[in-house]
């Protein structure tokens, strides 16, 4: 077999594609980034700047701002917690895009915006909401669901049957929607969007930033909980009918339980690439609190959502800011996302890269003169030689036993010759703890036990096919870390 | 003379109960609704914002009370009336178009009034839905029309207690 070139360059200049974010920035330079739909830009508080979105959407900011200069105490949650914890965690920056109307597919083009506006691509936290306007047949979403509970598709016969659509209503009207359906919906939205989203954010954060996803407050009171002139002579709720209203409880309890387990296993899977997620109860933690009588949905004694009347009382008619957090949802929400600084948050949890662990490598070939793991030293990547004249190449690990497990993924640099079949396996003290076969193109997650290991060895052999020069090894272990 | 005055008080009975049985077959089906009501109305919080919500409905809100009359019309009918139901529905479509009408409700100063607005658009539309077989079974168990009914005497109560000249 041929040998290599022994010319040590960067993954970093190789091939950028294989790194991660850059780790965690120095206090004072931390930036946050706040994505989401109406429930994180602030559509619900008066005094929001109305601004075009790049996909031209409507969205309504409570970013702090009524535009560049000139500042406006109409603040999302986001931008409540930001101020209530920059000067202590060193925040530099705050790119707010979230947008009204927003669903999970929108958040690229909230990240496009926010790279473009902010000429960065990282942040250490990014905040969101999303998820319920991915509920709707059309772009409505949960607020069409409650507009369907409204009776106001017309009078008469008209108003048995909705406009588009072929469902047929009893006379006595009510919710044109089934818990049945709206599970369904939230089941494809949590299997199939979310999981996406979350991977897809994970991305934009440093290792060692966090992403803090918000739910959902439920929007209206129990109907046992309403005033009694309410519950038995006005029997609706801003025009939602008592009889709807568990409904379309048991809908969002639904969706804000499918959300945080989808948040639970985003944090198991994204973990150990030291970015880590929370989930923010908004109904349990802040709305509705267990064994409390304070209580903030509509039509509770101290209401933290608008109910229909906004529109006027707000004095822009904004007709969108119904059903949306008022400004002390806001204040509530962005204190609770604030708590969790120092307590969950505390950037402090940068895990340690395999090739930070390098203790010493075994090259072999006609050259002689190794090279090893340090072309990954600034990225996330751990790069390793591969063995070509029949024996195999080993890159050494200094574990000291300190450590519970390594994870990553294999794959092969891009120059790789596509025939060369490729044997790595990773032995723990002499013990094999890992093998399998690689080829060009392929990927391989690993997260291998190393609990009590001194010494870990990555040893790699081309077992099919002919090995070129190249300036750096073939292998590379993508993302690998330990904790 | 005991005979005579025997015959008198006999008379004036007969006639106490021929005016009584008068009266009450004169009595609108609406007055019945809101004698019915008048507890349940004397349980909304006070009228806050009386002047506001007169000049609201004298003036922008307007249609809602031709709203309002409409619902007694159906009432009154009975919502047995097929070809009044046509006319209604039609009439209301082309004046006052339910999103209209639920903006129009939504800007009604008076939180009671509002909710009970609300509560007589729904059964407005539920009746004209049903309109002609008024009697169909709702889903709450009453019919369609008694729910008009008490949606619109209750209606007509918290006018009263604002204020609001019909």
């Amino acid at each position: 077999m041929k040998a290599r070139a022994v010319i040590v360059l960067t993954c970093a200049l190789l091939a950028p594609q294989l790194l991660g974010p850059q780790a965690a920035a120095a206090p004072g330079d931390r930036a946050w980034l706040a994505l989401g739909d109406s429930f994180s830009s602030g559509e619900g508080i008066p005094g929001t700047t109305t601004v075009r979105a790049p996909d031209g959407a409507d969205c309504a900011r409570a970013n702090g701002f009524i535009d560049q200069i000139r500042p406006s105490e109409a603040k999302a949650y986001a931008v409540r917690a930001y101020e209530a914890v920059r000067a202590e965690y060193g925040f530099g920056s705050l790119d707010f895009v979230a947008c009204t109307g927003a669903k999970a597919g929108d958040v690229e083009t909230q990240i496009e915006e926010a790279e473009d506006k902010a000429g960065r691509t990282s942040w250490d936290i990014v905040s969101l909401s999303f998820g319920g306007n991915d509920l709707g047949e059309g772009d409505g979403g949960f607020g069409e669901i409650i507009m369907g509970c409204l009776d106001a598709w017309g009078w008469g016969r008209t108003a048995v049957r909705r406009p588009g659509s072929s469902i047929v209503l009893p006379p006595a009207g009510g919710c044109d929607i089934t818990y049945e359906e709206a599970a369904e919906r939230i089941d494809a939205l949590v299997e199939q969007k979310l999981p996406r989203l979350y991977k897809r954010v994970a991305g934009l954060v440093r290792p060692g930033g966090d992403v803090i996803v918000v739910g959902y407050p439920q929007i209206f009171e129990e109907v046992n909980r309403w005033d009694f002139w309410r519950r038995n002579v006005l029997r609706n709720c801003e025009g939602i009918r008592a009889k709807d209203i568990p409904l379309l409880r048991r809908i969002s309890d639904y969706l804000n339980i499918k959300i945080a387990e989808a948040v639970v296993r985003a944090d198991a899977q994204l973990a150990q690439r030291g970015v880590r997620f929370h989930y923010v109860d908004a109904t349990a933690a802040l709305y509705e609190p267990e064994n409390s009588d304070e209580r903030h949905a509509v039509c509770s004694q101290h209401p933290w959502i608008n109910g229909l009347t906004v529109g006027a009382r707000s004095g822009d008619f904004r007709y969108q800011r119904t059903f949306h957090p008022n400004t002390s949802g806001h204040e509530a929400t962005g204190a609770a996302v604030a708590a969790l600084f120092g307590k969950v948050i505390r950037f402090d949890d940068v895990p340690v890269q395999l090739h930070q662990l390098t203790t010493g490598y075994a090259a072999v070939g006609p050259s002689g003169i190794p090279a090893g793991p340090e072309t990954g030293a600034t990225s996330a990547s751990t790069n390793f030689w591969v063995g070509c004249e029949g024996l195999p190449a080993e890159t050494y690990f200094g574990l000291g036993g300190a450590y519970h497990s390594v994870s990553g993924e294999l794959v092969l640099a891009p120059f790789t010759p596509p025939d060369l079949m490729i044997d790595v396996r990773l032995l723990g003290d002499g013990r094999e703890l890992f093998s399998t076969t690689q080829r060009a193109g392929q990927h391989r997650p690993f997260s291998i036990d190393v609990g009590g290991v001194q010494n870990l060895v990555l040893r790699a052999q081309a077992i099919v096919g002919v090995c070129n020069s190249a300036p750096v090894g073939y292998g590379v272990a993508t993302e690998a870390v330990v904790s | 003379m005991g005979f005579l005055v025997g015959g008198i008080v006999a008379l004036i009975a007969t006639t106490a109960v021929v005016v009584l049985v008068v009266l009450h077959s004169s009595r609108s089906a609406l007055d019945e609704a809101k004698a019915a009501g008048a507890a349940d109305s004397a349980a909304l919080p006070p009228v806050a914002d009386a002047d506001a919500t007169v000049a609201y409905l004298t003036g922008e809100g307007a249609p809602l009370m031709r709203m309002h009359d409409t619902a007694i019309g159906q009432l009154e009918a009975g919502g047995r009336d097929a070809a009044a139901c046509a006319r209604d529905e039609m009439e209301l479509t082309s004046s006052l178009p339910m999103d209209r009408a639920v903006g129009l409700i939504t800007n009604v100063p008076d939180d009671a009034l509002r909710g009970l607005l609300d509560r007589e658009r729904t059964a407005l539309a539920a009746v004209l839905a049903a309109c002609p077989d008024g009697d169909k079974v709702a889903e709450d168990g009453g019919t369609v029309a008694e729910e008009l009914i008490r949606a619109a005497a209750l209606v007509d109560l918290r006018l009263d207690d604002i204020g609001v000249a019909r």
